[in-house]
């Protein structure tokens, strides 16, 4: 499902190597935690997965896709992968359910369809019920779950949530590892996780550990 | 929730931000319309002044810039009937008086009593004055109200006492409200024996536009100090005001649109370095540069097209207001045509558009690692 052949990354003109010749396979149904300190080169490595940057060289491909030559990155983000991040980055000023449908805006579907796979999500993830409220009025870990369902809101193959866990407490970690995990038996997602906590690292089926911007 | 949707509660989250700004493209509009308004009446005024008694054409003096001051002699408004097209010509001199507190421009007109009815002047109560007299006089219909005036009441104009025999109608505001008395009469008065302001002259039935068109130019190269005026576009060849006017209306227009583009350009900048992790999100989760650009530039032609709702109606509260000026009482008959609507609506467009070219594109080309960085 996610190939990385040889994949290089350097910042500041050069002077920064962050990812020196990554390889890195994650098969369909995978759960992949991507462990290392910080500046390890993890968060870079999902960056470039999720194509919000290029590699100097190298070659990533998801699904069959070529990462690094897609002709529309948006249709990819949109379509094929869904994305988590460490802030959870809801938007505050639109509730729960239309924080959901905000990456159903560029497809097609009707604003009945998005309404109803918004509340079906929010649902899925444990929060059904609450749906009008907004991001200050939940939990870290609630507004984390609705950060998931925001990940799935096309349908994707796979996810990538960088550092999902970080600010959350134990019980909403635990909580949001057990979530993945049916989801992932339900949906048949594809899961690559970054994070430092080996403790959340050991839920996954597989660990990778970078070390100085190597796969170790 | 739809586009349109997330667009407006956009902006009901920022209400403060969204009024304050749609206020001040209120009064950039405000300002531009009320213009729009009072330099579209006065040029109908003035239109309206150039065709009375359905004249096919009006002469002054060449070069003036208020077409009070024109002069033309008597011995010309002669010669001009001599022309074969022309069917008439009626001279009338035209001054203006302060007559009262409430009316200090008042307009009197001399005109020969024989030319009244040909001058478009239907009497409505009461009798023409007689030729020959030099203290009787005819109110407009307007001017009867505004003075409170009845026939055989008195009034003075100018410290000369009259005597009003008469109400007449001509059709067009300015002439409803002036007084007409006897050519002569006034020129004695005013001590201008032999000139009148302007002549209004009709050609005879079956002559064509071109060769009206001839006829114009016949006269003014006989008579280089005349000037002869059709419609209302010509007007500014006998009268820079009004050209002043509409160059002011024209300035007026540019200098809303520059500064209600600035505005808005500055409170969607403000909003964009409030919203830049916002705006990364939405790339990050597959929302094209282009809905993200949409996005901003529909809030700001809402907040333009909402200000320019309200500006036309602060200039509906401004044009009632000018109206109760004294001074251009009588000369403002304000109506707002469909023109003046398409003016704010372009004008708002205008403004919204340029205001959001700039935050627009900031947005949309942010790339969404460094916005979702953005603290």
């Amino acid at each position: 499902m996610v190939d990385v052949v040889d994949v290089h990354k350097s910042f500041d003109g050069g002077k920064v190597q962050a990812l020196t010749g990554v390889d890195l396979q994650v098969e369909p149904g995978e759960f992949l935690a991507i462990t290392g300190s910080s500046g390890s080169g993890k968060s870079t490595l999902l960056h470039l997965i999720a194509a919000l940057d290029a590699p100097d060289r190298g070659r990533i491909a998801v699904d069959g896709m070529d990462v690094t030559r897609l002709p529309n990155a948006n249709r990819y983000r949109r379509e094929t992968i869904g994305l988590v991040f460490q802030l959870h980055d809801l938007l505050p000023h639109l509730d729960v359910q239309q924080n959901v449908e905000i990456p159903m805006f560029s497809t097609k579907r009707s604003l009945r369809e998005r309404r109803a796979a918004a509340l079906e999500l929010l649902g899925a993830v444990g929060l059904g019920g609450k749906e009008h409220r907004r991001p200050p009025e939940l939990s870290g870990g609630e507004r984390q779950r609705v950060a998931v369902a925001r990940a799935l809101a096309n349908d994707p193959r796979v996810l990538l949530a960088d550092e999902p866990t970080g600010s959350l407490d134990t019980e909403a970690v635990g909580q949001l590892l057990a979530l993945f995990e049916r989801l992932r038996a339900e949906r048949g997602l594809t899961i690559v996780l970054v994070t430092h906590d080996d403790t959340v690292a050991s839920f996954a089926d597989r660990k990778a550990r970078m070390v100085d911007g190597v796969v170790v | 929730m739809s586009f349109l949707g997330l667009l407006v509660h956009n902006l009901w989250t920022r209400k403060v931000r969204t009024l304050l700004t749609g206020f001040a493209v209120a009064i950039g509009v405000m300002t531009v319309v009320t213009l729009g308004v009072v330099t579209s009446s006065l040029r109908e005024t003035a239109a309206s002044v150039i065709q009375t008694g359905e004249a096919d054409f009006t002469v002054g003096q060449t070069g003036v810039a208020d077409v009070l001051s024109s002069v033309v002699q008597q011995r010309q408004v002669e010669e001009l009937e001599q022309y074969p097209e022309v069917e008439s010509v009626v001279g009338a001199l035209v001054v203006v008086h302060p007559y009262d507190a409430d009316n200090p421009l008042f307009i009197n007109i001399g005109i020969a009593v024989d030319k009244l009815e040909e001058f478009g002047v239907r009497i409505v109560r009461g009798v023409a004055p007689e030729a020959g007299s030099d203290d009787q006089v005819i109110l407009g219909t307007s001017a009867a109200e505004n003075l409170g005036k009845r026939v055989g009441d008195r009034v003075v104009f100018d410290l000369v006492e009259y005597t009003v025999v008469g109400i007449f109608q001509v059709g067009q505001q300015a002439g409803d409200g002036a007084a007409i008395m006897p050519l002569a009469a006034l020129q004695g008065h005013e001590r201008t024996t032999g000139q009148v302001t302007l002549a209004f002259v009709k050609v005879k039935p079956g002559t064509t536009k071109a060769e009206i068109g001839a006829l114009r130019k016949r006269i003014e190269r006989d008579h280089p100090s005349l000037t002869t005026i059709a419609s209302p576009a010509e007007f500014g060849r006998v009268d820079r005001s009004l050209e002043l006017l509409s160059a002011a209306d024209r300035g007026a227009t540019i200098m809303a649109l520059v500064i209600g583009a600035i505005i808005v350009t500055n409170t969607m900048l403000l909003s964009f370095f409030e919203r830049t992790r916002e705006f990364g999100v939405m790339r990050a989760v597959g929302w094209s540069r282009r809905r993200v650009m949409s996005l901003v530039v529909l809030e700001a032609l809402v907040i333009s097209v909402l200000g320019a709702a309200l500006g036309v109606a602060l200039s509906f509260v401004a044009t009632i207001a000018l109206q109760e000026w004294s001074s251009i009482r009588g000369f403002l008959d304000p109506r707002y045509t469909a023109t003046i609507f398409w003016r704010a609506l372009y004008i708002a467009v205008g403004i919204g558009f340029l205001g959001a070219i700039y935050p627009s594109a900031r947005a949309a080309l942010l790339r969404p690692l460094d916005a979702l960085r953005h603290e």
